[in-house]
């Protein structure tokens, strides 16, 4: 009986020490940033949104963040500190819901940082869902203060290997400035290919209700955005809308969502003018952007030259929309949509 | 709470030891086998504090009911009417839970009506406990087992190691257990053991099981992108992986059962080394198969009313053992595919054959050196039949219909044969291997993408078609420090891959 004792007081001491051993590293290195800043020398690997943004939201050096979904993802850091001098982080999520940008405007505010500019991109589609919808499931652990929880991450094999032993043998640290950036190439920006990959929405019979999508936009706004806004009134949020291209709103027409969607823009603008800390962007109607399909890569996602225009815009206060002149910048859109010649578009094979 | 995480690992498993071993031997083991169904109860609940509600509903009422029956056959009545009452409740259950939207499905279908669907959640482990609660009533009926108390009843119905997923052990194999449960004295080597049983059936579960798994879900929702071989090598894929998903969790089980001095009934021996479809029944989920021979095949007259009546039996249990497992055509349609072939054999072991001497049920002896060697290539022959035509009836379980399962079949005869689908293949690239290949710059090799996939498989066919079980490997293992360490390291491979492994696919049943 006494060699099974042995046996297992050597598997328990041996289990223990190799789990601590792991442990250890992980704090130590903490890949995902979960306890401390970076270390000087690790070759950082930083590609997943979801499991790296809340530790860089808690110990990266920064005094403005950009939020927002793959829209954001092209913007280059660099170019706020040269134009509005700040020290910018960028905690894109692809695909983000507003709860997904809640959720991360908790730990940025909770994390003790002076945060003058907020740079929040919204797609006005994602606000006409659930207020408690998030793009992916959200790893707990990674977003609330307790430690106790963290085994997910301090014994996980993919932390151990993929982002610990790989930069290390094989070193390829992550460039913060441009981290997250699409993987298209500058040859995948152009008409031809956007339209070779474009498949139209399905036609809808009925024009949909204009105040379709109000109601979940409004609770959306309330919980998700306007909290922070008003938690806050120290930072300033410059909110914009991306210029998606005149495909989607190819798809706008064929689902009979025109009024819905412009509809939209106007709630959420309007929600947001009476904020003194609040800017509003409003950039899907620049003519010259969106009916340029060499300017794009799919039919929304556009070029990083179209971020740096966006970026030189919230310097400059170029694109800014206010209660006196939506009215009319959503008229434009529209004129643009109705006047956009479809047909010429869709008679060439691509 | 899975057996494969962290919260089961490192709380529940190592306090549910510790308390059941301090309290062992006081008051004559009462209170340690209340804290294993104080453990239990915790342990189901964490699916779902409304399930746990139904769990105890279901218990209560067929200890009644066992109750019940007993005091009828005392009182010279045979108790048939109880029994009836019993057994239609429990699967009343069963049908509200798991049924409903597969009839509703089916009435619309029939009737062109539009009766809305349930969309009711499944609870954990429905299907095993009910059936087990069933067993119980019946045996209660037969006189096989006498009253142990609601205690030693709940905790054979609750028993955490098995609840979920079984293995369907009857009460009269548990009840002698558990009376002497808790009186036993910390047993050093049955736990050790139950560490290495339960060690190797987590590294086939989420080493193997959901390796295999990922590639299969790819597979499955790419369909169309799948040429002969991918669709080939899914078939193959799906196999291996509901084998090790399956036994590996039954491994677990097992030893975690051992760890507390109870053993279970043995489910898996391995399978796919059977040489026909009736010695595949007789080791693959073996205690849900003889559930069905002693609860449904004698009761409707087994083989005792001539061929004919024993093929009826035989295809009514295949057809309720593939409903058992889903609610859907696909299932019973893979229940039939077993259900013919058994028949089948079954009529071609019974035929009178010259130069074959029939030996017992399902022996057969051949005479000189010749037949000898025959023999040797038709029992590698019936296993390699075995496992191709029980695979090409696994597609119909995982598929989601009947249609997609025959597509992916389909496609195996006409989807053409050009190299492996790059992504299929790239789930087999574990980050732990590949490192391997880096160094060896196999991963430089123009088919260097697909070696792991190639290793993995071959492995693991090498290992269901020669290898020996888990259960016999842990009886056979030193008590060396080496050993400890040894297993210490594969449990910490095991934990580390935790966060990315899914829910085992025997779980909704």
């Amino acid at each position: 009986m006494k060699q099974y004792k042995k046996w297992l007081a050597v598997f328990a001491l041996f289990f223990l020490g190799l789990a601590a051993a792991v442990m250890l590293l992980v704090v130590y290195v903490d890949p995902f940033f979960q306890y401390h800043a970076p270390l000087e020398d690790f070759p950082y690997v930083v590609d997943h949104q979801v499991n790296q943004n809340p530790g860089m939201a808690k110990h990266m050096d920064y005094d403005s963040v950009i939020l927002g979904s793959s829209m954001t993802v092209n913007f280059n850091t660099e170019w706020f500190g040269e134009l509005m001098g700040l020290k910018t982080l960028k905690l894109s999520y692809s695909g983000a819901f507003p709860k997904d940008q809640a959720n991360i405007m908790d730990i940025i505010f909770a994390s003790g940082h002076k945060v003058d500019a907020v740079f929040l991109g919204i797609d006005v589609i994602t606000y006409s869902g659930g207020v408690d919808e998030t793009k992916y499931p959200v790893p707990e652990y990674l977003y609330d203060d307790t430690v106790w929880n963290d085994i997910p991450y301090l014994l996980n094999k993919d932390v151990a290997l993929q982002y610990i032993l790989r930069p290390l043998a094989d070193p390829d640290k992550t460039d913060l400035a441009t981290v997250y950036a699409s993987w298209w190439t500058e040859e995948y920006y152009n008409k031809q290919w956007v339209m070779h990959n474009y498949v139209p929405a399905e036609p809808a019979l009925e024009e949909a209700d204009p105040e379709k999508y109000v109601k979940n936009m409004e609770a959306n706004m309330a919980a998700n955005i306007c909290p922070y806004i008003e938690a806050n009134p120290d930072t300033v949020f410059y909110i914009f809308f991306p210029p998606y291209s005149i495909l989607y709103w190819n798809d706008v027409l064929l689902e009979k969502q025109m009024d819905a969607v412009i509809r939209e823009y106007e709630y959420i603008a309007q929600r947001l003018f009476p904020y003194e800390n609040v800017k509003v962007f409003f950039f899907p109607n620049q003519e010259w952007i969106v009916c340029d399909l060499d300017n794009y890569a799919d039919y929304s996602h556009y070029h990083p030259d179209i971020n740096r225009y966006m970026t030189e815009c919230f310097a400059a206060g170029e694109c800014e929309v206010t209660i006196n002149n939506l009215g009319e910048e959503l008229e434009k859109m529209k004129q643009i949509v109705y006047d956009y010649d479809f047909e010429e578009l869709f008679s060439i094979e691509y | 709470m899975l057996f494969h995480s962290y919260t089961f690992l490192f709380v529940f498993l190592p306090v549910s030891l510790t308390g059941y071993y301090f309290l062992a031997g006081k008051r004559g083991g009462k209170e340690a086998k209340l804290w294993l169904v104080a453990v239990s109860l915790w342990f189901y609940g964490c699916f779902g504090m409304e399930y746990l509600f139904l769990l105890l509903a279901s218990v209560l009422f067929n200890y009644k009911t066992g109750q019940m029956i007993r005091g009828c056959r005392k009182n010279g009545r045979n108790g048939k009417r109880v029994l009836a009452a019993g057994t239609a409740g429990n699967l009343a259950l069963l049908a509200y839970f798991k049924y409903m939207d597969f009839f509703i499905g089916n009435w619309n279908a029939l009737s062109g009506g539009n009766l809305p669907l349930l969309h009711v959640a499944l609870p954990v482990g429905i299907s095993f406990f009910t059936f087990q609660q069933i067993s119980y009533l019946a045996d209660c009926f037969r006189g096989e087992i006498e009253d142990s108390g609601f205690f030693d009843y709940m905790l054979y119905i609750v028993y955490f190691p098995k609840l979920v997923e079984g293995p369907l052990a009857f009460a009269s194999e548990l009840f002698p257990q558990f009376a002497g449960a808790g009186k036993q004295k910390f047993n050093a080597e049955g736990l050790m053991r139950g560490i290495c049983l339960f060690i190797m059936g987590m590294l086939k579960k989420v080493i193997l099981a959901d390796t295999f798994g990922e590639a299969v879900n790819y597979g499955y929702s790419n369909l169309e992108m799948m040429h002969g071989l991918d669709a080939l090598l899914l078939t193959v894929f799906y196999s291996l992986q509901l084998y090790f998903d399956f036994s590996g969790y039954c491994d677990m089980a097992r030893g975690i059962s051992r760890m507390f001095g109870i053993e279970l009934p043995v489910n898996f021996e391995s399978p796919y080394q059977s040489g026909n479809i009736i010695e595949f029944w007789k080791r693959w989920h073996i205690t849900l198969n003889r559930f069905f021979t002693k609860y449904i095949y004698i009761p409707l007259g087994g083989n005792r009313n001539g061929k004919w009546k024993t093929y009826r039996n035989l295809l009514f249990v295949f057809f309720i053992s593939g409903l058992w497992h889903g609610a859907g055509w696909n299932f019973i349609l893979w229940g039939m595919m077993h259900g013919i072939l058994y028949v089948l054999t079954k009529a071609w072991q019974g035929r009178n054959v010259p130069g074959g001497e029939r030996l017992g049920k399902n022996k057969r002896v051949f005479h000189g050196a010749g037949v000898k060697r025959g023999g040797r290539i038709a029992g590698a022959a019936g296993k390699a039949f075995t496992f191709c035509y029980v695979s090409a009836a696994w597609v119909y379980f995982r598929a989601e219909s009947v249609a997609q399962g025959s597509r992916l079949l389909g496609r195996i005869l006409t989807g053409g044969f050009v190299r492996v689908d790059r992504n299929l293949a790239g789930y087999f690239n574990l980050e732990e291997f590949w490192y391997i290949l880096k160094v060896l710059r196999l991963d430089r090799w123009e088919y260097g993408h697909d070696i792991l996939m190639w290793v993995f498989t071959v492995f693991a066919l090498l290992l269901v078609f020669f290898g020996k079980n888990a259960a016999w490997a842990a009886e056979k293992i030193k008590p060396k420090a080496w050993t400890a360490a040894v297993f210490a390291c594969l449990l910490l491979w095991c934990v580390l891959t935790f966060s990315d492994v899914s829910t085992f696919l025997y779980f909704n049943f």
